[in-house]
């Protein structure tokens, strides 16, 4: 009993001792969880940098003086961070609208209001131009670097996001902060950004029920192997923050990690709870691949967010205290209320 | 003689020696026994037979098709007779009917997909002489049943355009311990029926005239060999997708080796050698696995192409 | 051995009537006539490879239309030897010679000791025993056509059949090939039909003669070169 106190106080320790990036004296950024994204005050607004996260030395900035009325994106999650500060009458163009959740702005497509892109890797460049664009917003992995180039010559603003690439699910968010900028809504990014801190700060010390850190996997078979959120990614500081033991938590790197579907199978029998399998129902999982039905968590709790796709991957990442709070109660079995997650059920 | 017994002999102890490596390197040790029953029935046990069916089916196809059509450069794949399975595959992936899919459906949609491209081709065959004629045919068949599948692709979710390219990669951990008795059965049908036909096989090395006067039913052995190659490309691409290469190159192995075009020793050839490849490959990616995973395609490819370019640049 | 009787022979329409003709058995008998004749489709129908229109041939006492059906019987009655061999790449000349067993053997091609010996027996009448282990790509073009011949002696027919088996070969070669045949012929109940151009060599050795012309065949046992020569022409008048 002694040593299980211990390992609590240990915990709440751990979780105490955030990171609490260290920054540089000289400017005052704004942004106090994000690697990538720097927003310092300017004379006329903001000096915005973005780092690349494969070129760590290559540098995106610019001076922002006037917000934008009519900004283009190429992710669904750039649409909820709009969302997030009730902005979607300055979206000009989105995606593909197969994607979409904002019933306003899926009105909006219907409409004619806002252009479907349909890819963002082959960007219709007119498309952007006669909704007279003023802004892109896009997410490192998109369009290729020719496309980008000439829409900046042709006077453009073109901003990389790499918000996906962050390693706290709070750093994540702040880039809420970005699109604040953008819309001239700073205040109340800062202030919203300040509310989702605080709801999960709150939510990660509510009391654990359960008596032990329940181990979790997450994840699922593609093609030949285990496809997962690796130990320093965001989804497993998510994970990490309540509580749960992530199977693979040794396995380093900030993107996925792959595993053999033998290996995940032969060390899987303390696995309790199964996240994110990326199918909406049991049966679903078995037929896209029957073998999942020897794996003994398939008969224990799974949940995931496919019962509704776009919702998660429009949302999620602007409202990480809603995430956690989804997997606060799922740790401790008194699911009241969840955004994201549903039970499959056996 | 004595060489060539030798060598297959060598070879068939190569081959007994990589399944064991193979159930060695595929062993994870597990928590309890009931476990490691698991893994080795549904998971080991089918990848191992996999590896053995897919690439000694593959091989023999690849003979059989090189010999019908006295071009060593033909194979399943140039025929276009996977195109045909790949093909009512996708029509049956993304064509919105996946539950059939892992059932019967699939097996039975590449079979015939299989067994339409090989009668086309034997129509097309009995039409066109040429063999170069033929080939281009196969060819043109391939690229058409590719643009059909790019159409296909662009109506379909997602979801599913990832399953059917997950499938052309190709893999040999997907057979299930239940369907092994179906890839045996329909392997072991094809080899009889092929040991039916070495002595026909050994005559249509001369080209098809000469056979006919050797007393070879010219016509029947045709579809015969046809209605194999389909069976054995038709099954082994349901369960383990496209496999490329292996078909092709083997038989070539087997002949430069061999130095011989006794079909006897060259079906038995491609048996042991083309197993024996594709058990390798496997075992390199087993052993590949921590530093990158290749899916089996890529390894073939890897490995077959460089080869088949040898030998073209060599005979030209 | 071969006989013909109200033969209409022809590939989809007629070509060749031949009311009356009997081949008989110790006999080499040279098929001329010019291009377009209809030698190659006279061949063929001996072969059974293209089929009767009208009236009767047997060969060795067995209907043409028997033959076609029974593939192995065929087999075992008639060889064919082309005008030309190109080789196979990697099959040796023992392996091919042997192919000629093919009709004799069980479905899964196994060669017996009786087989490989008539083989090397055939290759040393032939005088060929150095080549047993060549490859069939590496032979000259004479070496080729006497393999071949070697091959369809081990098929141990009856009737031998030969498209123009002298058109690729020089002189001594020529010799060659006509020496065995005259030689194989003589043993046993055997009758040779090749087709030839060669007008010279059939009449050096005396060869009965089959002239092809305007669809009809006449038998010539005797005649000098300019005699056969306007047999032959006749056709062209036509």
């Amino acid at each position: 009993m002694r040593s299980l106190w211990l390992l609590l106080l240990l915990v709440v320790w751990a979780c105490e001792s955030d990171p609490q990036p260290q920054r540089p004296k000289q400017a005052k950024n704004l942004c106090k969880y994000s690697e990538l994204l720097t927003i310092t005050p300017a004379k006329n607004g903001f000096l915005i940098q973005i780092k690349n996260p494969e070129q760590p030395k290559e540098k995106f900035s610019f001076q922002l003086e006037q917000p934008f009325m009519r900004i283009a994106v190429l992710s669904a999650t750039h649409v909820g961070m709009l969302s997030a500060l009730e902005q979607q009458h300055r979206l000009c163009a989105i995606p593909d609208k197969r994607y979409l959740h904002d019933p306003l702005i899926k009105k909006a497509v219907a409409q004619g209001k806002v252009a479907d892109l349909k890819s963002a890797q082959q960007l219709s460049i007119k498309k952007l131009l006669a909704r007279h664009t003023q802004a892109l917003v896009f997410s490192g992995f998109g369009p290729e670097q020719t496309q980008i180039k000439r829409l900046r010559s042709i006077g453009l603003t073109c901003i990389p996001n790499y918000e996906w690439r962050e390693t706290h699910p709070l750093a994540r968010a702040e880039w809420v902060l970005l699109f604040g900028a953008l819309t001239g809504q700073f205040e109340k990014a800062q202030q919203y950004f300040k509310q989702v801190c605080q709801n999960y700060k709150r939510i990660r010390t509510l009391p654990n029920l359960c008596n032990s850190n329940p181990i979790v996997i997450s994840g699922y078979v593609y093609g030949d192997q285990w496809v997962a959120p690796a130990a320093n990614s965001f989804e497993a500081r998510l994970y990490a923050d309540v509580d749960f033991a992530y199977y693979f938590n040794k396995r380093a790197g900030t993107g996925s990690c792959f595993s053999s579907i033998q290996s995940v199978l032969a060390k899987s029998t303390g696995v309790v709870l199964w996240l994110n399998p990326g199918q909406p129902t049991r049966a679903a999982l078995l037929q896209q691949y029957p073998k999942y039905k020897y794996f003994p968590f398939f008969k224990k709790r799974i949940f995931c967010y496919t019962h509704n796709t776009n919702f998660y991957w429009e949302c999620a990442a602007a409202h990480p205290d809603w995430v956690l709070s989804d997997l606060s109660q799922i740790r401790n079995g008194n699911v009241k209320k969840l955004h994201f997650y549903k039970e499959l059920r056996p | 003689m004595n060489r060539k017994g030798l060598l297959l002999l060598l070879l068939a102890l190569v081959l007994l020696l990589s399944c064991f490596l193979h159930i060695q390197f595929t062993e994870v040790s597990s928590t309890s026994a009931a476990q490691a029953n698991v893994l080795w029935w549904e998971f080991r046990f089918p990848r191992l037979i996999s590896a053995l069916v897919a690439g000694a089916g593959l091989s023999l196809s690849g003979l059989l098709m090189q010999n019908l059509f006295r071009n060593p450069m033909a194979g399943p794949y140039v025929l276009g007779i996977n195109s045909g399975a790949s093909l009512t595959t996708a029509l049956l992936m993304l064509g919105g009917f996946p539950l059939m899919l892992h059932n019967f459906g699939l097996v039975g949609s590449s079979l015939l997909g299989a067994f339409l491209a090989a009668a086309f081709m034997f129509f097309v065959s009995w039409r066109v002489q040429q063999t170069t004629g033929l080939l281009l045919v196969g060819l043109m068949f391939a690229s058409f049943t590719g643009s059909i599948e790019s159409v296909l692709q662009s109506w379909a979710s997602p979801e599913q355009v990832k399953q059917f390219f997950l499938w052309n990669m190709g893999s040999l951990q997907q057979l299930s311990a239940a369907q092994v008795p179906w890839l045996l059965t329909l392997f072991t049908v094809a080899l009889l029926w092929s040991l039916l036909l070495i002595r026909s096989l050994n005559a249509f090395v001369l080209g098809q005239d000469q056979a006919f006067q050797l007393g070879v039913r010219t016509q029947r052995v045709r579809f015969s060999m046809l209605a194999i190659t389909a069976l054995l490309a038709g099954s082994i691409t349901a369960y383990c997708g496209p496999i490329a290469f292996v078909g092709l190159a083997i038989p070539n192995l087997g002949r430069q080796l061999l130095r011989t075009q006794d079909h006897f020793l060259l079906i038995i050839f491609c048996l042991l050698f083309g197993a024996l490849f594709l058990l390798g490959c496997d075992i390199l990616s087993v052993y590949l696995e921590p530093y990158f995973s290749l899916p089996i395609n890529v390894l073939t490819s890897l490995i077959g192409a460089p080869y088949i370019a040898y030998l073209v640049l060599r005979r030209s | 051995m071969i006989s013909f009787q109200n033969t209409v022979i022809g590939y989809q329409h007629p070509l060749i009537a031949i009311e009356n003709l009997t081949l008989h058995a110790g006999k080499v008998y040279a098929l001329l006539g010019l291009n377009g004749s209809g030698k190659s489709t006279l061949l063929k129908t001996l072969a059974a490879q293209t089929p009767l229109l009208d009236g009767a041939l047997t060969l060795n006492h067995f209907p043409i239309t028997q033959l076609a059906k029974d593939s192995n019987l065929r087999a075992q009655q008639i060889a064919f030897v082309s005008s030309r061999f190109d080789g196979i790449e990697h099959l040796t000349v023992v392996e091919y010679v042997a192919l000629g067993r093919i009709p004799y053997l069980s479905v899964f091609g196994k060669v017996t000791v009786e087989d490989q010996q008539m083989v090397s027996e055939t290759l040393k009448d032939l005088g060929l025993t150095h080549l047993a282990q060549k490859r069939t790509k590496e032979l000259s073009d004479g070496e080729k056509q006497l393999v071949s011949l070697a091959r369809a002696f081990v098929q141990d027919t009856p009737v031998l059949l030969l498209d123009e088996p002298s058109s690729f070969l020089d002189f001594l070669n020529r010799e060659n090939l006509l020496l065995a045949l005259l030689k194989w012929v003589s043993r046993g109940q055997r009758c040779v039909l090749l087709s030839s151009h060669d007008i010279d060599l059939c009449l050096e050795h005396n060869l009965p003669l089959l002239a092809l012309a305007g669809g009809q065949i006449q038998e010539l046992i005797g005649q000098d070169k300019k005699e056969v020569v306007s047999v032959l022409l006749k056709g062209a008048v036509h």
